[in-house]
């Protein structure tokens, strides 16, 4: 339960790529 | 010019313990400020293709599968960054810290890889054709040599121990096939030419370029620097428990100063492989730099070889490292040990003592018997030096105990631990079982997480 920061940071970099990649997809196909 | 007036003993004392203990911690948003350039950095390579008037699109499902292919290559560069111990990276977070994200970002790479394939294939059933070994043009089968290195990569970290390959042989091959994989990922990202022509395949050069400098800097450069920062073994003193400190001295420098609580990792200044090196807690006091010691306990690999160093056998400390501070407004300290996990508490109580620092400490230390406490006789004259109690929990009580048995687990840390703990610093090291039991109790007496330092050593 201690405070691993790693998780958040990972989560959110995790996140970021997800969202990232998908506004470039839908930005190409349109 | 007139001098400042001199603090008061207390004030001085006080300074020097947080000096020791540790500097302010580096605030949260630090470390969001650095994730968001980071994350920025990863996807900077797309924005330059949508930026560059990119050629037509092929769909949504093809489009993504590019997005996350390039997504992957910066993620897998910036993997060889992480651990590489470099200021942007090893500053703000630590270097354990640094470390711990890199294994779990692997886990995010495999997952952006393996939706790339899968949707490469979704995207156009054809491209199935791109696995045929014998067919497949060199672009395809440098990517699937690349996700064979990744693939052999994990399962050498997973299964190391089970495999029983030595650390060191891990690392070399752990860093030997990383430095693959991203070969043959830009090697495929080139063939494929579709996005990375311009500017966006300047970027991810560049990146792959950081990445290769980074192990470079690890594994060439830093050893060089250290070898002109030696440390010579003065002495080597067998510890109650089957463990020895090796105590040393800085040869010709005065030492780097350290925190306690970090860790350094050591090598032999004469051992021939470079790949070589252990991590260890610095178990002396953090004020006396020019002197550390390490204590180290038997376990195998490098562990086992440290008792038979002699005096006068240099080595080189890659550290300090760690990003535990204690905090410098902690009321109080509680340290839960386990074993040879001892070492950093040890560490913070000497450095304590030499500070004259005046708040109390709490030990709870587990030991398989009471011959083998480490530190035993010396944590009964540090208790009379400064406020610290120390609770030790014998596996293997000799007849007649009467402190606490067993393991340390919630009920025990419930029946020792103050009831108000808002204002302590809690600092755990010990196995895998001891630090979930701490890690649950010190959960449910409703401790912050953010005050909780956990540490699990690792034998390597």
């Amino acid at each position: 339960m201690h405070h691993d920061e790693t998780r958040w940071m990972t989560a959110a970099i995790e996140l970021w790529c997800l969202l990232a990649a998908l506004a470039f997809a839908a930005l190409q196909s349109t | 010019m007139a001098r400042a007036p001199a603090a008061p003993a207390s004030d001085r004392a006080d300074a020097l313990a947080r000096r020791l203990l540790g500097a302010a911690p580096l605030r949260a948003s630090v470390k969001g400020v650095w994730v968001a350039v980071y994350g920025l950095v990863v996807v900077l390579p797309l924005g330059a293709v949508l930026a560059d008037a990119p050629p037509p699109g092929r769909g949504i499902v093809l489009e993504l599968a590019s997005a996350l292919g390039i997504v992957g290559l910066s993620l897998l560069a910036l993997q060889l960054v992480l651990p590489a111990r470099v200021g942007p990276v090893a500053r703000p977070l630590g270097a354990d810290v640094a470390v711990r994200l890199h294994r779990h970002l692997a886990d995010v790479l495999v997952a952006v890889i393996a939706a790339h394939v899968v949707l490469v294939v979704i995207g156009d059933p054809s491209n199935l054709g791109l696995f045929d070994p014998l067919g497949a043009p060199w672009r395809a089968r440098a990517a699937v040599a690349s996700c064979v290195a990744l693939a052999a990569l994990i399962a050498s970290s997973v299964l190391r121990r089970r495999i029983r390959l030595a650390y060191a042989r891990w690392r070399g091959l752990h860093v030997g096939l990383g430095v693959g994989a991203l070969a043959l990922s830009v090697a495929h990202a080139v063939g494929v030419d579709r996005y990375l022509a311009s500017a966006a395949g300047l970027l991810v050069a560049a990146l792959a370029a950081v990445g290769l400098l980074a192990v470079l800097e690890l594994r060439v450069l830093r050893p060089r620097r250290l070898a002109g920062r030696p440390y010579l073994v003065e002495r080597v003193v067998p510890e109650r428990g089957g463990a020895v400190t090796l105590a040393l001295r800085a040869e010709g420098h005065r030492g780097r100063p350290f925190r306690a609580g970090q860790f350094a990792w050591l090598k032999l200044a004469d051992a021939p492989r470079a790949l070589a090196e252990h991590p260890f807690s610095y178990s002396s006091s953090a004020g006396r730099p020019e002197r550390p010691s390490f204590t180290i306990k038997a376990y195998g690999g490098f562990t086992r070889r440290a008792p038979e160093l002699r005096p006068g056998t240099r080595v080189l400390l890659d550290g300090p490292h760690g990003s535990y501070s204690a905090r410098p407004h902690a009321e109080r300290f509680v340290l839960i040990a386990g074993g040879i996990g001892i070492t950093p508490s040890i560490s913070l109580l000497r450095s304590a003592a030499d500070a004259g620092d005046c708040r109390p400490f709490l030990l709870v230390y587990g030991s398989l018997c009471w011959e083998q406490v480490t530190f035993r006789e010396e944590l009964e004259r540090l208790s009379e030096r400064i406020d610290l109690r120390v609770v030790h929990v014998l596996t293997e009580p000799p007849p007649g105990w009467e402190g606490e048995a067993g393991f340390i687990d919630a009920a025990l840390l419930e029946r020792h631990l103050p009831p108000n703990l808002s204002g302590a610093d809690v600092f755990v090291c010990g196995s895998p079982p001891m630090l979930a039991a701490a890690l649950a109790a010190l959960e449910r007496l409703g401790v912050a997480p953010e005050h909780v330092h956990a540490e699990q050593f690792v034998t390597v």
